[in-house]
């Protein structure tokens, strides 16, 4: 199992350990910045619908 | 049959295939690329994982720039990532990680890239992103296999840029950039809501593609017959989407796909069926997140990446062995698929 793997394996933790490191740091960058996106799409689809509610 | 025949006689439909050679193309490269690092290693399985993490979660950060910035060429941006991150694998220049690196972010801006075009090109038809995300699964095996055998760094490098024509083509099919006509979910649900349970679909189904029981897959023809399979079901999609309705599609796949994967773990024929089925529904979860996010193709498509990331990843560190457990586990799964489906599809669509 990796997760043995990489509790075990000090070789492997060693030559993994800085992309690992960069992989967590990207991921929580890229989530953040696809849910602010997302929450502006959100808050624009918002809008529109309040615009047509209005024209109606 | 006539209405399957018709699908391929709809406006723009080319865009499909010519981003079907683009996507197996840019596969080819970025599998052969892991294929040769990992080989048979069995610690070196972060290195997927790795690469898995740039090519998918990147698309959702890409594809909203990409939407904002409609005249950045994100195809050919991606081509120069690709080729010069496979270049610079080739020649043993930099670290392996960083050439995965760019090579996983070239593929990223590539399938944005796709999903742009067919996208805004098919008036609210899915057959042409079908055809294209289909193009993948026949790259990713094509990649594994010339990985292993000793084919020229310069060969594939100008396979890649015999990609060049294909990607400018495809830009001139692009249409009226706003707002796209993809309406095929309920009006009943919050689009938060929506784009929540469309990821879960695609996370659950990323998850069982690892999980299918295929004991028969023992041989290399085999496999190539798994992934030719993968892909005619991706196309078969959205082909027959359009011709029969996405909700019945969306159903009857995830429904028909249950007994014939598990009963044919052992059976090849009987499996493929189930895989041709199972793989129905790529498409469909595309059109759902476009319907709500209309202005935003590319960051819908970078969800639906997102979901097949986060669906995968628990596969990274444990697998289910028990063919039972696994088997109540796809059941399941594939129950909550279902319920989605019928909750949030339009009828009639």
């Amino acid at each position: 199992m990796n997760v043995i793997k990489f509790v075990f394996y000090p070789q492997f933790i060693k030559s993994v350990i800085v992309p690992f490191i960069f992989l967590v740091i990207f991921l929580l960058i890229v989530f953040i910045m696809v849910y602010s996106f997302v929450k502006i799409e959100l808050s624009r689809i918002e809008e529109e619908r309040g615009v047509e509610y209005e024209e109606k | 049959m006539r209405k399957i025949l018709n699908v391929f006689k709809e406006e723009n439909i080319v865009t499909g295939y010519l981003y079907f050679y683009i996507h197996f193309v840019v596969e080819v490269i970025c599998f052969l690329v892991l294929a040769r690092l990992v080989g048979d290693s069995p610690l070196l399985w972060f290195m997927p994982l790795f690469y898995d993490a740039l090519a998918f979660c990147s698309q959702g950060v890409i594809g909203y720039v990409s939407d904002r910035f409609p005249n950045l060429k994100v195809g050919i941006i991606g081509l120069v990532l690709l080729i010069v991150g496979f270049l610079l694998f080739g020649f043993n220049l930099v670290s392996s990680y960083i050439s995965v690196m760019l090579v996983g972010l070239g593929n990223a801006f590539i399938h944005v890239d796709g999903a742009e075009v067919t996208l805004h090109s098919s008036k609210g038809k899915l057959a042409h992103s079908a055809i294209f995300v289909s193009g993948g699964s026949f790259g990713v095996i094509t990649g594994k296999l010339i990985g292993s055998s000793s084919i020229s760094f310069i060969l594939i490098t100008l396979l890649g840029l015999s990609t060049i024509p294909f990607i400018l083509l495809a830009d001139t099919y692009r249409e009226d950039r706003s707002c796209l006509e993809f309406n095929c979910v309920k009006k009943d649900y919050k689009v938060s809501i929506v784009i929540i349970l469309a990821m879960i679909i695609v996370a659950v189904r990323s998850y069982m593609g690892y999980g299918i029981p295929t004991s028969w897959n023992k041989t290399v023809y085999q496999a190539i017959i798994l992934y030719v399979f993968m892909g005619l079901g991706k196309a078969l999609g959205g082909i027959l989407a359009d011709a029969y309705g996405i909700k019945k599609v969306a159903i009857l796949s995830s429904l028909l796909a249950l007994p014939f994967l598990l009963i044919g773990d052992n059976i090849m024929v009987v499996s493929l069926i189930g895989v041709l089925f199972f793989s129905m529904t790529m498409a469909i979860t595309l059109s759902m997140l476009v319907s709500v996010l209309k202005h935003s193709p590319g960051l819908a498509f970078g969800l639906t990446t997102i979901g097949l990331f986060l669906g995968s990843v628990p596969v990274f560190f444990f697998r289910i062995s028990n063919f039972f457990v696994n088997g109540a586990v796809i059941v399941i799964l594939s129950m909550i698929c279902l319920v989605i489906f019928k909750k949030i599809l339009k009828d009639g669509v």
